[in-house]
């Protein structure tokens, strides 16, 4: 986070509709936003990003705080519209999907489960396979902690836990990514 | 003891504080963390990244169209709060205008037989032509309204009564319209008229004297507080007070006549 004593400034001027100070956020927050959703398997991490801004342009004029709630409120936002996708996709089942890969997708890798096929469905590196095998929980807390640099009290807040309940999260989401780590390093 | 357990033991013996620095990217100052930390700066590192060119200019483009539509929605709020206070204002005049025709519907008849008002012995008067409204106007006849007057009591018309005092020869002259006048302001001040009997007596001993004849003491009160006293001619027959006190009474007789038996007060 790098806007500082400039923040106020900024959220002023993004508030009377200023495009250069909304950018500016944008700028600021939105790999960040991106990558949390990429790492939730988000359907369209792209689209819903351009989502979570267009929300908050719409509720800036509700916000009050500092820079920290701030990135609070804006992961909030993201997290509640990825909810959203996986509630829209689980009562309409359609989901865009490579055609080279329907057949595999045929053979009988369908679940039934939204969250688990997107999570099935993420390609690249080895750590986004890692993550895909954490529960979900998991792999909430551990994206808020470590891509939106969240403190422990303001995930607890977003994901409706305690503080506590946070702290084991996380706990367990280490081992299991260390012990992953370790059966692909073993094998 | 497995591999699985090797790393277990390695998470589980670290500290809170070591967990908090492995996730903020920090060296937790253990090697053994140091596989955690590497794995906690290997998903930062794969998720966040700056954004391809294209997409951030189609995300800047959808902010400015919201932020475009969000002033719009501002205005229109703005409006429609004009609107709302409009709006509320002939929602407020409907509903008193709605129960006021309520009120007036209840208090008026709505079926013209529940206007129409059955008239005792009535007849139409016969400069109102009948134009067959269902309102019936009616003027009793005389004898039929004293019926109705000697029914109801005295109060039931009052002006009749005071029409059939002055109308009647019961009595004349300045006791008539003493009578008339005591009656006709009975109903006004709620109490017998004070009857000045000086000027009355004043005026009829001239009148006496004139026939030649004297007045006897007064008789009683008639039913309605006037004083019956004897028409001049009557008393003038008879010039003792015990005949005026006779006559008195008599002329009470016939003062009850005149008022077709009313009841007294």
């Amino acid at each position: 986070m790098t806007l500082g004593e400039e923040f106020p400034r900024i959220l002023e001027a993004g508030r009377s509709g200023e495009l250069w100070a909304l950018e500016r956020l944008y700028r600021e927050l939105a790999p960040a936003v991106l990558g949390y959703l990429r790492g939730q398997g988000a359907i369209e991490p792209d689209d819903l990003t351009s989502e979570v801004f267009v929300g908050l342009v719409r509720g800036l004029h509700r916000f009050a705080g500092d820079e920290r709630g701030f990135r609070s409120w804006i992961f909030a936002i993201a997290h509640r519209r990825l909810l959203d996708e996986r509630r829209r996709l689980s009562r309409r089942r359609e989901q865009p999907m490579d055609p080279a890969k329907i057949s595999q997708n045929l053979a009988g890798s369908a679940t039934g489960d939204t969250e688990e096929e997107a999570m099935i469905r993420l390609e690249g590196p080895g750590v986004l396979q890692m993550l895909a095998r954490l529960s979900s929980d998991q792999r909430s807390v551990l994206l808020l902690r470590v891509v939106a640099d969240l403190p422990v009290e303001e995930v607890a807040r977003i994901l409706g836990k305690s503080g506590g309940a946070v702290k084991s999260l996380q706990r367990r989401a280490l081992l299991s990514l260390a012990r992953q780590n370790h059966t692909e390093g073993v094998s | 003891m497995t591999s699985h357990d090797d790393y277990r033991h390695e998470v589980d013996r670290l500290s809170t504080e070591q967990v908090e620095a492995i996730l903020g990217g920090r060296d937790p100052g253990d090697p053994v963390a140091g596989r955690a930390l590497a794995l906690v700066g290997e998903i930062r590192q794969e998720l966040v990244k700056e954004l391809p060119v294209w997409v951030v200019q189609r995300h800047l483009t959808a902010i400015a169209g919201a932020r475009g539509r969000g002033e719009a929605a501002a205005n229109r709020r703005s409006r429609g709060s004009k609107f709302g206070r409009r709006r509320l204002v002939v929602a407020v005049a409907a509903a008193l205008a709605m129960a006021a025709g309520a009120a007036a519907a209840l208090t008026f008849p709505d079926r013209p037989d529940q206007a129409r008002r059955p008239v005792p012995d009535g007849v139409r008067p016969s400069g109102i032509a009948d134009t067959g409204s269902p309102v019936d106007v009616g003027v009793p006849k005389e004898g039929a309204q004293r019926t109705r007057d000697a029914r109801e009591g005295p109060r039931s018309n009052h002006g009749q009564e005071v029409s059939g005092l002055a109308r009647g020869t019961a009595l004349q002259g300045c006791e008539k319209g003493q009578a008339v006048s005591e009656r006709a302001s009975q109903k006004a001040n709620g109490k017998a008229h004070r009857a000045d009997s000086d000027r009355c007596g004043r005026s009829d001993r001239a009148k006496g004297d004139q026939r030649g004849s004297g007045r006897g003491p007064r008789g009683p009160r008639g039913p309605h507080g006037a004083r019956a006293t004897a028409p001049g001619k009557q008393a003038s027959q008879g010039a003792s007070a015990a005949h005026g006190q006779e006559r008195g009474r008599g002329s009470d007789k016939k003062a009850e006549g005149a008022h077709r038996g009313a009841p007294g007060p």
